[in-house]
């Protein structure tokens, strides 16, 4: 059989066309009558089997033929069967040889299959005398006017080329195929970048076009030395992913391994972020992110010069790079385009705004609940004047305000953006105001949250800024149970916890540890460009300056 | 490794004690700040303790709760014990009020105990109250519109400015007493003014009192006060006001004191010792014709206030002779600068101190001639 058939049930093999009906006709394959009460019994278990595999196994795989097989027509549309957008059509070339041409009509354009494929195909003039046999070699050394053509011997590569845009002519008579580059040219035109802002910076972003990322990439770092490797992920959305590396920069050691994990990902589909990271992260289990995701090309360039590795899938406007360490997601690529002092100045800013507002809430706990001593004496009577007929302690006020601040945050992100923008305005204003005087809670509950989650939003990783915020939670848990002891305890496990962390070998907290003290300079300040660029030692990139 | 992180975690919170952490938990809402604690007692009977909250966040008159008890520790343990005071919170106590007769009796008790609690501080300021109890201060000053808490806080910021006394800390104190074997402490006392109504009261600086033996020694005079502040330099800010050749007034701000110590010795045995005290002082304001600019006429100035100055140190220097008591730490200077040569006489200090000859010269340097630090335009009130 060339084909995978169903197992069992109504079915159609691909090559034969036989019609098989075990069940109903009380006749097995090969035609061989069966008594009664096997026949009853046999008719039983089958039915029981036919619902079972219809419960367990989707309908799609039911016929799909072997793809490892020799093209065939009927193969092909055995595999785009109740395809809408699938096209099949049967013409006969001017060698008079009948051929098969298959396309679908989302990805393709059917004006450049009319005019580079068909067109000289079916001119009596060009493919005159040609045989079936000499074809293909024929469309290959530039029968047609494609711009592209490739041969292609097993059914799986013509359905992959079939779904990557290309027009596909397959011979029947030979059981060869011939694909041609036919995509469509509609995609989204290259915008800003919406979720990074950019000051002083190019305007350019992230599209879900692939080979237009690429060309952004290519403008940017001009060098043949930038090698772009192209792996498909995803057993059924075949993605086209692309691997960025700058050899003779990048570790080879980060760049085979990430090149072995792009090849092995076991997933349907790469249809999300998460599906890369995952399948990229050392440790997919710990809410840190371990890839840096950017939007903008000159990050992703920057990281690239930095010894990183970048990948880029298709679909997704966003570039992954690796390793991703702690530091790094700190890091913006306007500390780089601005003056080195003001650059300094702003990452210790953002260095001091995640340590408020990891720890400001669980210190509020700690210090409210267990040690109030350590309030200076006016505001612990402020506080104790505004506490009164709360009906909330501090730790209840604290994770209420906390919750009410993501629902809110959750709110504005899931509404359109002129409505999102309006509750985070009726939330912070009125609903804020409006708790503290209905007495629900305490002014000074209100500015610790606030001021926590405003230091947050300095965060430039959204993904960093979401482990962050629930790492808050934790620690204001830990406060609450065991006041200043239980913060410690938190952050010590939240510290050893990020130590055991990895990216592709790199140790996550670098060059916080395993580092020299310039490097653990260089993460806290800009140093002026003249300079030169360092790069992380724990990279073990091959060039070092 | 997370079992081990996980078991070290537990081991040291039982190893601390924190295990007991939950019993510490405390509601702000019900939190009683304490912020002033009067002693008062005679000897034999029972001391009573008098908490007072200070002045509300918008001005709310103060609470005032009072418990009796054997010591001081059992009072502030039986004050807790009053349904409105349960919550009391000692750890923000700035001020400590000894009423004269429980000063009399016992303050080593108290300063223990300051130092014992985790709850007091040691920076708690130690004040005495001459001629009233602590209680019935602290309760005449909360039944107007401020409370003791507050008139303290008042009289620690501008004590040094009156040039009468500074405050003094209950760690400092002890220190003192364990070093010295006596301290000067700040004392207080009841003023009733015209700007005050009947009801009101409040409390004013009555220059320092002498601890000795943990208990009050003695009270020293106006004058005395100021000389022990100079030898103490710590008058920064104190008026001084002399007469010019004409009599008029010439006011001076003094901005610093600085007091050297000079042992002089005789085959190895103390023979006197000479205090140089250097002042630096400001016009604050002339009687209209002298110029503060001519040196000759600074000279005159700075003259007449160290003559002025000079008669208070050696007031304070003869009743200390006269009583016996180092409260001016004379012993210690001497023991800073020669502690081979002290070592030999730290002993018998006590019998050599109060015939020792000391002098003091005094001198002055006017260095301002214009008043930095007031602006020349008060705002209206």
């Amino acid at each position: 059989m060339p084909y995978q058939r169903a197992a069992l049930g109504n079915g159609r093999d691909a090559t034969t066309g036989e019609q098989y009906k075990i069940a109903k006709t009380g006749h097995n394959s090969t035609g061989s009558k069966i008594s009664f009460p096997c026949c009853f019994f046999v008719r039983s278990a089958m039915g029981i089997w036919r619902a079972l595999t219809k419960i367990l196994r989707p309908a799609a795989r039911r016929a799909t033929p072997d793809r490892s097989e020799k093209p065939t027509g009927d193969g092909v549309e055995a595999v785009f069967r109740r395809c809408a957008d699938f096209i099949s059509r049967e013409i006969t070339t001017g060698g008079n040889v009948r051929v098969r041409v298959f396309f679908l009509d989302s990805l393709t354009s059917g004006e450049t299959i009319a005019r580079e494929v068909l067109a000289p195909l079916t001119d009596a003039g060009r493919l005159a005398g040609v045989p079936a046999e000499e074809l293909p070699e024929k469309l290959l050394s530039g029968a047609v006017f494609a711009s592209s053509a490739m041969r292609r011997e097993t059914l799986g590569a013509v359905v992959s080329d079939l779904l990557a845009g290309c027009c596909v002519l397959v011979l029947d008579e030979t059981r060869t195929a011939v694909a041609f580059e036919t995509k469509s040219r509609d995609k989204r035109s290259v915008d800003a970048p919406k979720e990074e802002k950019v000051v002083k910076g190019s305007k350019d972003a992230f599209t879900e076009t692939l080979r237009t990322n690429v060309a952004l990439v290519r403008r940017k770092l001009r060098s043949g030395e930038l090698k772009i490797v192209e792996f498909t992920a995803g057993s059924e959305t075949h993605t086209r992913t692309a691997l960025f590396y700058i050899d003779g920069y990048t570790n080879p050691g980060i760049v085979s391994e990430a090149a072995r994990r792009l090849s092995d990902m076991a997933v349907e589909g790469v249809l999300t972020a998460a599906a890369v990271e995952e399948c990229l992260a050392d440790q997919p289990r710990t809410p840190f992110p371990q890839l840096l995701t950017t939007e903008r090309p000159d990050k992703f360039c920057l990281n690239l010069l930095e010894g990183r590795v970048g990948v880029v899938a298709d679909g997704l406007p966003i570039g992954f790079l690796a390793p991703g360490t702690f530091a790094q997601f700190l890091k913006v690529p306007e500390d780089a385009a601005s003056h080195f002092v003001v650059g300094t100045a702003v990452t210790l800013l953002r260095c001091a705004a995640l340590l408020v507002s990891l720890l400001l809430p669980a210190f509020f706990v700690a210090v409210a609940v267990y040690h109030p001593e350590m309030i200076p004496t006016k505001l612990l009577q402020s506080m104790i004047a505004a506490k009164q007929s709360v009906p909330f302690s501090a730790p209840m006020e604290v994770l209420l305000m906390l919750v009410s601040f993501e629902l809110l945050q959750e709110a504005g992100l899931q509404l359109p953006t002129p409505v999102g923008a309006t509750i985070s305005i009726i939330g912070a204003l009125i609903v804020g105001q409006s708790a503290v005087e209905a007495r629900i809670v305490s002014p000074v509950v209100v500015i610790v949250v606030a001021l926590s989650g405003v230091a947050g939003y300095t965060t430039p990783d959204q993904d960093m800024a979401a482990a962050m915020r629930l790492c808050r939670f934790l620690l204001v848990l830990a406060a609450i149970g065991a006041g200043m002891f239980g913060l410690v305890a938190g952050l010590t496990l939240l510290l050893y916890h990020l130590c055991t962390l990895e990216s592709f070998g790199v140790p996550y907290m670098t060059p916080f540890v395993a580092a020299g003290p310039r490097e653990l300079l260089r993460a806290l300040v800009r140093m002026p460009l003249r300079e030169g660029s360092v790069r992380e030692r724990a990279l073990h990139t091959r060039r070092k300056e | 490794m997370r079992r081990a992180a996980a078991f070290s975690l537990a081991l040291v919170m039982l190893l601390t004690g924190c295990s007991g952490l939950r019993q510490k938990m405390r509601d702000e809402a019900d939190l009683v700040l304490v912020r002033a604690v009067g002693v008062d007692g005679e000897a034999g009977e029972s001391l009573t303790v008098t908490a007072d909250t200070g002045l509300g966040e918008k001005g709310e008159p103060p609470r005032t709760f009072t418990a009796s008890a054997a010591t001081f520790g059992e009072a502030v343990e039986a004050l807790r014990m009053t349904p409105e005071c349960r919550d009391a919170f000692f750890t923000h106590t700035e001020h400590l009020l000894v009423g004269e007769a429980a000063a009399e009796t016992d303050l080593q008790g108290l300063l223990d105990f300051v130092i014992r609690s985790p709850e007091l501080r040691l920076d708690t300021d130690l004040f005495i109250m001459k001629d009233a109890g602590a209680g019935e201060t602290m309760r005449a000053v909360g039944a107007g519109r401020s409370s003791a808490a507050d008139e303290l806080s008042f009289l620690k910021r501008y004590a040094a400015r009156t040039g009468r006394g500074y405050t003094v800390e209950c760690g400092e104190a002890a220190a003192d007493m364990l070093r010295e074997s006596a301290a000067l402490v700040p004392a207080v006392t009841v003023r009733r003014s015209d700007d005050l109504t009947e009801e009101e009261s409040a409390v004013d600086l009555a220059g320092m009192a002498v601890l000795r033996e943990g208990k009050l020694a003695f009270f020293l005079t106006e004058e005395e006060s100021r000389g022990a502040v100079l030898l103490k330099n710590r008058c920064e800010g104190a008026m001084l006001t002399v007469p010019d050749e004409r009599g008029c007034a010439v006011t001076l701000r003094l901005l610093k004191a600085k007091t050297t110590t000079e042992p002089s010795y005789e085959n190895g045995t103390l023979t006197g010792l000479r205090l140089r005290v250097r002042l630096t002082a400001g016009v604050v304001q002339t009687g209209g014709y002298l110029s503060p600019e001519e040196r000759e006429v600074r000279a005159y100035i700075a003259e007449k206030a160290a003559a002025a100055e000079k008669e208070k140190i050696d007031a304070a220097l003869r009743r200390a002779q006269e009583t016996g008591i180092d409260f001016l730490g004379l012993g210690a200077a001497i023991e800073r600068r020669d502690p081979v040569k002290f070592a030999g006489m730290k002993e018998r200090w006590d019998e050599l101190f109060p015939t020792l000859p000391v002098a003091a010269e005094v001198t002055c340097t006017v260095e301002r001639t214009y008043e930095l630090n007031t602006p020349l335009i008060y705002p209206s009130p």
